[in-house]
């Protein structure tokens, strides 16, 4: 081993520059990458002074540590940077026999990559402390002994201590009182390696003692192995959400409160103006037929419009009550609806005008819907009830018919009616709106309003397609199944 | 008038309205038949002169009563009930008279033994026809239990 050749021949082959100087700081030896680092031959630098070949920028670093070596005779350890490189160097102090620095080996390591790396990493480590610390919620990570070994900053501000107070310490330590009842949770995803999503929970602050609702996750970390060493833990205050929560349901409550109210007003208010409506017209018509001799033409004439009047406002309450019922009708249970059925019905209300207009009155096979029975007679006997009423024709024709559209149906009445005008069309809907005087079609003008809303109730739709003179078809399109059921 | 009228047809008319009251008066008196018509405004009073009670001692016994739904204090299914049920009076036909078109009050009506129930028409020349014929029905084409 004492073979000189031998021994530089290895370092020739090594990528570390290395050299031998002696106390004069002259290189006595130096391998192949030292000769190329240092840009000249080999032979050229044997002899030469370190500081002589050395790059201007490291002269004085090389200086003061080759100092220190010669003098402490320890190994010293330095990097520096060259151009661009970065080199580690290490300079091994070679003793005589009484202890004296003879001879200084240096050997100097190209570093720049794992500097870049490092760097690399350093960069990446601020911008996932920056993330870490500015998610809004807590995020920590915990071992599978409750104890916490990373903390961002929302939960230093929660629990009023800064991350060191905290990473390392278990949940034993930092709240006992809470500690098992959180752990439980932790406990599971360890034994399941599931993640354990969505937990909500009231909590208490620690910081400032006051309780908070919250919604967390827990997932497991896993080593290469696959073994769960511990958990992160994510938490989202949602106080606020809550709070929303409870007054949304507050309001729903009271409009519904609002609503019967209203319901039982209108009930009671038509009730009580019903009455003496009632004697009025009443009274009006004994009064006719009592003075009938004493009453000349236009006498008469005013009481027939008077009586007329009373029972005109008797119509409107009446419906103004069934309309407003109409939304009670919502509470009441949905069953299978057989619109055969429904259809007979109606029919069988509206017998004597169908007989004394002689209509003709066809239909195809209807289904069975979910709905409200009645409801649904109702809107058949006011499309029938219309299609009789608004002919000009020799007699009524009407067709009712249902088309499958997948998810809804769609029914249709088709009449051979005196139809509707395309800028009525959009009113036709609206509460009390008539488009005929009165002495020419009568009604109060809250049929369809009534049918739509029902209509609507069921989750379906209701318009009309007509052209004046060509008879009107009314197009119903409901669900099969109310919406938000299966 | 029937032949086999002898005696007038008493009628007890419980209502609390008194316009419905004389608007029933006029229509009876285009009936044609001889009758007494008796009228108390509520359900109690209506019982006290069926059991014959205190002021209605001397009371007739009325072959039909005409009993509207809507009364005060006691209401009209109420007084149905107690009739029905009390051995004496139960015999009597009782003719439901009310505005409410309400199926529900019409079903009660009858689970509770009401031998009819009409609905009082809006238009006063229908409601005079409909007496007329309520009567006519009552008293020439039924018969009707004899007072023991």
């Amino acid at each position: 081993m004492d073979n000189p050749d031998l021994i530089w021949g290895i370092l020739d082959s090594m990528a570390d520059a290395v050299f031998l100087l002696d106390a004069e700081r002259r290189i006595l030896a130096l391998n192949e990458a030292a000769a190329r680092r240092l840009g000249r031959p080999v032979n050229e630098l044997v002899g030469a002074c370190l500081c002589d070949v050395c790059p201007p920028e490291s002269r004085a670093l090389r200086k003061d540590k080759l100092e220190q070596v010669f003098a402490e005779g320890k190994l010293v350890h330095f990097d520096d940077q060259q151009a661009g490189k970065w080199l580690s160097h290490s300079l091994y102090p070679i003793c005589d026999a009484a202890g004296k620095v003879e001879q200084v080996l240096v050997s100097a390591r190209d570093i720049t990559e794992r500097k870049q790396v490092e760097a690399d990493l350093r960069k990446l480590n601020v911008e996932q402390q920056f993330i870490f610390d500015s998610v809004p919620a807590m995020i920590w990570y915990k071992d599978i002994h409750n104890r916490f070994l990373k903390v961002n900053k929302a939960v230093t501000r929660s629990m009023g201590m800064p991350a060191e107070a905290i990473e390392g310490k278990t949940a034993y330590e930092l709240f006992p009182d809470e500690a098992e009842h959180y752990f439980s949770d932790d406990q599971e995803v360890i034994a399941t390696g599931q993640p354990k999503l969505g937990i909500i929970e009231q909590v208490k602050v620690l910081a400032t003692g006051e309780k908070r609702w919250v919604q967390t996750d827990k997932i497991p970390c896993r080593d290469e192995a696959g073994r769960v060493t511990g958990l992160l833990v994510f938490v989202m205050d949602i106080t606020a959400i809550k709070q929303a929560e409870e007054m949304i349901k507050q309001s729903a409550e009271e409009i519904s409160r609002a609503n019967k109210e209203l319901e039982q007003f209108v009930t009671i208010a038509s009730h009580d103006i019903q009455e003496p409506l009632r004697v009025i017209s009443n009274f009006l018509q004994l009064l006719e037929k009592r003075c009938q001799d004493q009453l000349d033409e236009k006498g008469k004439d005013y009481i027939r419009r008077a009586v007329n009047a009373a029972q005109r406002m008797q119509a409107l309450i009446n419906d103004l009550l069934a309309y407003s019922q109409v939304t009670r009708g919502e509470s009441k249970e949905l069953g299978p609806c057989r619109l055969e059925a429904v259809l007979k019905n109606a029919v069988g209300y509206l017998q004597v005008a169908i007989e004394k207009s002689r209509a003709i009155i066809t239909h195809d096979p209807l289904p069975v819907i979910e709905g409200d029975e009645m409801q649904w007679v109702r809107v058949f006997l006011n499309m029938i009830s219309n299609a009789l009423k608004f002919c000009d024709k020799a007699y009524p024709v009407i067709h009712i018919s249902a088309a499958d559209l997948g998810q809804e149906w769609q029914l249709s009445f088709r009449d051979n009616g005196v139809g509707i005008a395309p800028e009525h069309i959009k009113l036709l809907f609206a509460v009390f709106m008539r488009l005929h005087p009165r002495n020419q079609y009568p009604g109060t003008g809250i049929g369809l309003a009534i049918c739509k809303k029902i209509v609507e109730r069921h989750g379906g739709s209701i318009r009309v397609e007509s052209e004046p003179g060509k008879g009107s078809t009314f197009i119903i399109v409901v669900p099969k199944r109310k919406r938000g059921q299966p | 008038m029937s032949e086999l009228q002898s005696v007038p047809f008493e009628i007890l008319l419980v209502e609390d309205n008194e316009d419905d009251v004389l608007l029933t008066e006029e229509a009876f008196k285009e009936c044609g038949f001889a009758l007494r018509i008796h009228e108390v405004a509520d359900g109690d009073e209506a019982l006290r002169f069926l059991r014959r009670e205190g002021a209605h001692q001397e009371a007739p016994r009325p072959h039909l009563i005409i009993l509207d739904l809507n009364l005060p204090r006691k209401s009209g299914l109420s007084v149905l009930k107690d009739l029905k049920s009390d051995e004496k009076l139960m015999d009597i036909p009782v003719v439901v008279l009310s505005t409410s078109k309400m199926d529900r009050d019409v079903k009660a009506s009858y689970q509770h033994h009401a031998n009819c129930y009409i609905i009082k028409p809006v238009d006063v020349s229908v409601f005079f026809d409909i007496v007329k014929q309520m009567v006519q029905f009552w008293f020439s084409v039924v018969a009707l239990p004899r007072e023991q």
